[in-house]
């Protein structure tokens, strides 16, 4: 009994250690803050209607980006819902932006939300989008992403799947500005360790 | 993150300078028409206790700790994708496999034996009724389930192969399909069990109700072998239920008859029939609730076919319809997910219970007879937003209707209801009562963040279990209280068990 409870100790004691060893990830990071100009927006598979993202969900990428020393600005999303709609690839909503912000470092993140089935008690979705990053000079970057959201609830729709992957597709987005950053002229940046 | 104020401007900016700007073309590849997704848990469990790594029985102590690796793989194709901007028909193909085997980590060792394709269907929309998709090929279906036990009362078509149409828009959700059940009901031994139902479901925001079932007809084919038959002895009296239970109705029968030889039974056909009404209701987004399912059930489940017995080398097959007819069970479990200390602590609390009886049976404690409940309480409590705690609880009896059925001491075979011996073995043990309490708690890692059910979910556990049963655990002891015994018994109540797994869907 004793020897069982001294591995139960050795255990509890290695797990706290392991979890003290967890540390933040490193990032490219512009020397000076640098505005970027950010449009979310989120579509559907089966209907052609362009919504605004939750609020948390951009904020999360917001949050990743900062890390970068960049500033998100976010324009309405209702100022380019309508355009969008009709406008599908991404070379077409890069001209509506950028045409109301010249000059400037942009990128828009568009996801696609799609229910996928019932999954060993979980109601799947599939989320893909992909990010592009723009140059002032009209210069991109586009990276896809792929995640899937597994909600508890039939009454759940694509916002909650959107909630349920919006760390790892922050962390994605997050990714893909290092892979932008550290190819970028126009500013100067500062490479991790 | 700041909100630009001048949208006006903007608004007017993107429609005046759409013209003007130039972009290098960027090519924009068509999306993959194949996807997969899945789940897996796996798991190591070394069990010093005698045990075979899981904490108890089975999953009315809560799934966690008493499941063992399962892995199921569900691919998709969209034959014919669905387009946006036009309501066009479309067409996927689904295909599920499943099984609970993984190499090293169980006695299969990853057979693909235990597998098996359990889904395969083609859906298709916007064919015949808009906003309606009809599917083929198995048709599985249920409200939601009770994710702490990993059960779902309120399921339909989960044994039916059949065609299937569903309707769904904001307010409500229609569903209907006809199959045959006769596959899983009946294996080997298959004739058509024709089956035919649907649900309902109301959809009210906070608020969501539903209501269900299906029907199940096992028509009368004479000549067919594995049709339903009831047997009839030459008097024209039915098989005695006793006997039945005992196996004991040819050695009985030549016993009285010891000049006879042959078949003493006739098969007479008939038809069976079976039903399953499920009931949902659904509440939440409210305070702490995130939200609230209550599920339902009342079944009466399919009757059997028959049974063989063998004497002197010979077998003698006995039909038992009428005999196997009236056995129902009641489910009901609710499940409730509470947002305790937003960013900090989240529960979800289970309870589950269910009245099992045979009103031909009232003679024997066995699965069919008996009355469980169960209480499952998981906390999750947040040191980071990947870094967590978790602590479940569980409390559950489960009592026979007819009699003694567990052990609670090690010599106990020699007790039975009332202190009477019953060596010929219609009770077992000394008790009618089980009462397990179960425990676990232990750090977790979770890569996507916060929530008691966000996957993945690297977990370090410690699991304890009481039982009023002796040795309430598959396990490797010897039980025999024969004197030639040379392990002997061994008297346990407590079991514990460590693990290092990971559960994830993907």
């Amino acid at each position: 009994m004793v020897l069982r409870r001294t591995f139960f100790c050795l255990l509890m004691t290695l797990s706290l250690t392991l979890l003290g060893c967890i540390g933040a990830q490193q990032a490219v990071r512009t020397k000076v803050q640098t505005p970027l100009v950010s449009v979310f927006v989120m579509q559907f598979p089966d209907r052609g209607e362009v919504e605004a993202v939750p609020v948390e969900y951009s904020e999360k990428i917001a949050g990743e980006l900062r890390r970068r020393n960049l500033l998100v600005q976010e324009p309405p999303a209702e100022a380019f819902l309508e355009a969008f709609r009709s406008r599908r690839s991404i070379d077409q909503r890069l001209k509506v932006i950028q045409a109301a912000h010249p000059g400037l470092f942009l990128m828009l993140v568009e996801s696609e939300v799609r229910f996928y089935s019932f999954l060993s008690g979980k109601f799947r979705w599939n989320v893909t989008g992909r990010v592009t990053f723009v140059q002032p000079d009209g210069t991109s970057q586009t990276s896809p992403f792929e995640l899937a959201a597994f909600l508890d609830f039939d009454h759940q729709n694509e916002a909650d799947a959107l909630r349920y992957v919006e760390l790892a597709v922050a962390e994605r987005i997050g990714q893909a500005a290092d892979r932008f950053l550290a190819g970028v002229d126009s500013v100067e940046v500062v490479l991790p360790n | 993150m700041q909100r630009h104020p001048k949208s006006t401007c903007i608004a007017m900016a993107v429609l005046l300078g759409l013209s003007l700007t130039t972009m290098p073309a960027q090519a924009d590849p068509e999306p993959s028409r194949f996807s997969a997704g899945g789940y897996m848990r796996i798991m190591a469990r070394p069990d010093l206790q005698g045990g075979n790594g899981r904490l108890g029985f089975w999953n009315l102590y809560g799934r966690l700790l008493n499941e063992g690796p399962y892995a199921a793989l569900e691919l998709r194709y969209d034959l014919l994708p669905q387009d946006p901007l036009a309501n066009t028909p479309w067409t996927s193909i689904h295909a599920k496999i499943e099984g609970g085997s993984v190499m090293n980590a169980d006695s299969g060792m990853g057979s693909l034996g235990d597998f098996r394709l359990s889904q395969l269907y083609a859906q298709t929309g916007n064919v015949l009724i808009e906003d309606v998709t009809w599917q083929i090929g198995t048709l599985d279906s249920y409200f939601g389930d009770l994710g702490l036990y990993d059960f779902r009362p309120a399921q339909v078509f989960n044994d039916t192969v059949g065609v299937s149409g569903r309707y769904q828009s904001q307010w409500v959700d229609l569903l209907f399909g006809v199959g045959d059940a006769g596959w899983h009901l009946k294996g080997e031994e298959y004739t058509p069990v024709l089956t035919f139902g649907g649900t309902a479901k109301l959809k009210l925001g906070k608020v969501e109700v539903g209501v269900g079932g299906q029907f199940y007809y096992e028509p009368e084919v004479e000549g067919n072998r594995f049709a339903p038959h009831n047997s009839v002895l030459e008097d024209g009296q039915g098989i005695d239920y006793e006997q039945y239970l005992r196996k004991e109705i040819t050695r009985r029968w030549f016993e009285e008859n010891p000049m006879r030889t042959g078949p003493f039974t006739e098969p007479f056909p008939t038809s069976a029939t079976s039903f399953r009404a499920i009931g949902y209701l659904g509440f939440g987004q409210m305070g702490p609730l995130i939200w609230n399912n209550l599920f339902a059930n009342f079944l009466q489940k399919h009757p059997k076919s028959s049974v063989t017995e063998t004497w002197e080398g010979e077998d003698y097959v006995f039909y038992v319809e009428d005999l196997t007819d009236e056995r129902f069970e009641i489910n009901v479990g609710n499940e409730m997910q509470l947002r305790l200390w937003p960013g900090r602590l989240d529960l979800t609390w289970s309870a589950y219970l269910g009245y099992h009886w045979d009103n031909d049976n009232s003679i024997m404690s066995n699965d069919e007879n008996r009355q469980v409940m169960s209480t499952v309480a998981r906390f999750q409590g947040y040191l980071t937003e990947k870094t967590h705690i978790l602590l479940e609880s569980s409390l559950a009896q489960e009592k026979s209707l007819n009699g003694n059925i567990y052990r609670s001491s090690a010599d106990s075979v020699f007790q039975s209801t009332d202190g009477r011996n019953d060596a010929r073995g219609l009770e077992f043990g000394d008790s009618d009562t089980r009462t397990t309490f179960q425990f676990k708690v232990g750090p977790v890692l979770q890569p996507l963040g916060m929530g008691i059910f966000t996957r993945p979910s690297f977990r370090l556990l410690y699991g304890g279990q009481y039982s009023t049963q002796n040795n309430a655990f598959g396990n490797g002891f010897v039980e025999s209280l024969d004197d030639f015994n040379a392990f002997g018994t061994k008297e346990s109540h407590w079991h514990h068990v460590v693990s290092a797994e990971v559960e994830t869907w993907f």
